[in-house]
């Protein structure tokens, strides 16, 4: 358990967080920016300051301004992977790795060397100069440094931001195998909603200092709530189980609510639960119990809400059980179908619209 | 003479640098890093020998090294010889007189360094001076090299002071420019014009070492 209670002056407002995270889940921090994500991060690491109040991980008490406590950053513990990767200039790929383990947690299991290069994949880039890394690699080899440090936390502050799809393809998945082999806690910074579908299990909103939700990621990221941004994609997360896999079509059946949907992902346990994205564009909305249709997956759902996004399309939530799913429809079909709030429709979207992490 | 002469100004730039770079470089990083309103202060201070005569300085520290004041007797009492019109005197004025040749690029060097490495490299548990030993340092080596070379030209170029507190003892306060002053004095001519000669290709061949050293920096800057 992560117990915050802290206040940081700042030149707009004052960060003031009063909460406590546990430490079974990887955390999203969101809100737009400028609303002191980033500010709140470093306060945890001990890189801010004039930080006042308290900050407690597990048994540790890291800072107490009552009672003059203060732990500098350097025994904290802490992995702390920053926009830019900030790998040492004069030492080459393997270098900083070597910094980094030579300064590892005594007593802590430490990941062996092997291991973490095999899931950072930097392997190949040992013995490069930083300077010839592509911005990808750079963030990879700074995963790959922090995870060699043993720490005991690790905070993320928009680790893709500054990377291009192909790099994020690659390190997302990086990212996502940390939690799970390594079994270390998380709280990573994003303002991204697609970044903290994918990873997050929890997500803390902050608008201008102060934490305005807190819950389990799929829930906030399909309520309106978080839809703040207009240029953001907007994506549904829809947790299933793997039920069973269709060898002959290379499909995997899910199980959502009770109802079977496809997908196109191979090595997917039998059993285990699942997270899929679904962008809200490639959901259509069909009247009838209509089957004769090359888009595999049709959910029964009913509609809970419709939002204005624009001039031309509006934002349907729907409800499936317990969990909710977003379309972007446009206005002339929702007056077309007469679509009203309580209706009983069908969600129709292709396997390949899916993405599942 | 002439060899006399070369060797002690020899030791006497060696043994200043040593002196300036154990000096400057915790003074700089100090400087560099420091936020109280007396930091023009400090800084004016250490800069004085930029702007001050050299007889100026040279004036005060034979003052201090008198066996009247505090200083000079304290060496005194410490070594039984005066601080005044010795080696270790020059010594003394010369690491004061360079010492703002070497604080000064250092500084500068300190100020640009990225403080994100600092940051990277106290998160992976490094303490100040672990940071300062394998962060602050490699990424300055320019910068270091640099005031080091500064130290040792300036030392070798000083006049005034020395001829203020030092004298022309050969062997003890004689260096190249003292003696140079000596050789024209007595209208030894030729002695003169090796020593001017030498000084001359030494400055030169310095300057030119430098700037290499200065160019490189900047244009490693701007490729980043």
């Amino acid at each position: 358990m992560l117990k915050l209670d802290i206040q940081l002056p700042r030149d707009r407002f004052d960060l003031a967080i009063h909460t406590a995270l546990e430490l079974d889940a990887v955390w999203g921090i969101m809100g737009a920016s400028g609303c002191g994500k980033t500010s709140l991060l470093r306060a945890i690491a001990g890189l801010e300051k004039p930080v006042q109040g308290r900050i407690q991980f597990n048994d540790q008490v890291w800072m107490d301004s009552k009672q003059g406590v203060f732990v500098p950053p350097e025994r904290r513990r802490i992995g702390y992977i920053f926009q830019e990767a900030r790998l040492f200039p004069h030492l080459s790929v393997l270098g900083n790795l070597q910094f980094s383990m030579k300064r590892a947690s005594a007593g802590r299991r430490g990941l062996t060397f092997v291991e973490v290069v095999d899931q950072s994949g930097v392997g190949h880039l040992l013995n490069r100069g930083i300077e010839t890394l592509s911005g990808g690699e750079k963030q990879r080899v700074a995963i790959a440094r922090t995870l060699l440090n043993a720490p005991k936390l690790l905070l993320m502050d928009e680790p893709l931001a500054s990377l291009d799809w192909d790099s994020k393809a690659t390190i997302l998945p990086c990212l996502r195998n940390i939690h799970r082999a390594f079994n270390i806690p998380i709280i990573m910074v994003s303002h991204s909603r697609e970044e903290v579908a994918r990873l997050a299990d929890r997500v803390l909103l902050l608008h201008q200092g102060s934490v305005t939700g807190k819950d389990q990621s799929q829930t906030l990221l399909n309520s309106a709530l978080a839809v703040d941004d207009r240029h953001e994609p907007l994506l549904s997360v829809l947790e299933a189980e793997v039920v069973d896999h269709d060898k002959d079509y290379g499909l995997t059946v899910l199980s959502v609510e009770g109802h079977p949907l496809q997908v196109h992902e191979a090595g997917l346990a039998l059993g285990s639960t699942v997270r899929m994205i679904v962008p809200a564009h490639e959901v259509s909305i069909v009247l009838d119990d209509f089957c004769d249709t090359s888009v595999l997956n049709r959910l029964p759902v009913v509609i809970d809400s419709i939002q204005t996004r624009d001039d031309w399309h509006q934002l349907i939530t729907l409800c499936l059980g317990e969990q909710t799913l977003m379309a972007l429809v446009t206005r002339k079909s929702v007056d077309r179908l007469s679509l009203k709030i309580g209706m009983k429709v069908f969600a129709h979207f292709k396997a390949s619209g899916l993405e599942v992490v | 003479m002439l060899t006399t002469a070369i060797w002690l100004t020899m030791k006497l730039a060696v043994l200043t640098t040593l002196l300036l770079m154990l000096v400057g470089i915790p003074l700089a990083w100090k400087l560099a890093n420091m936020r109280s309103r007396f930091r023009p202060l400090i800084e004016a201070i250490v800069g004085l020998p930029l702007v001050l005569p050299p007889t100026v300085l040279g004036f005060y520290l034979l003052i201090a090294f008198s066996p009247d004041n505090t200083l000079g007797q304290w060496w005194v009492d410490l070594t039984g010889s005066t601080l005044a019109f010795s080696f270790s005197g020059l010594v003394v004025a010369s690491v004061l007189y360079s010492l703002p040749f070497v604080v000064q690029p250092l500084q500068r060097a300190f100020e640009q360094l990225d403080h994100g490495l600092l940051e990277a490299a106290s998160m992976l548990g490094a303490s100040r001076l672990d940071r300062f030993i394998n962060i602050v340092l490699p990424n300055s080596l320019r910068a270091l090299l640099l005031a080091a070379c500064m130290g040792f030209a300036h030392t070798v170029g000083e006049f005034g002071v020395v001829l203020m507190i030092g004298g022309n003892i050969p062997g003890e306060t004689q260096v190249l420019s003292i003696a140079l002053y000596d050789a024209v004095e007595t209208q030894q001519l030729g002695q003169a014009h090796a020593m001017a000669a030498g000084l001359l290709m030494f400055a030169l061949v310095m300057l030119v070492v430098l700037y290499s050293i200065d160019k490189r920096q900047v244009s490693e800057v701007s490729n980043r």
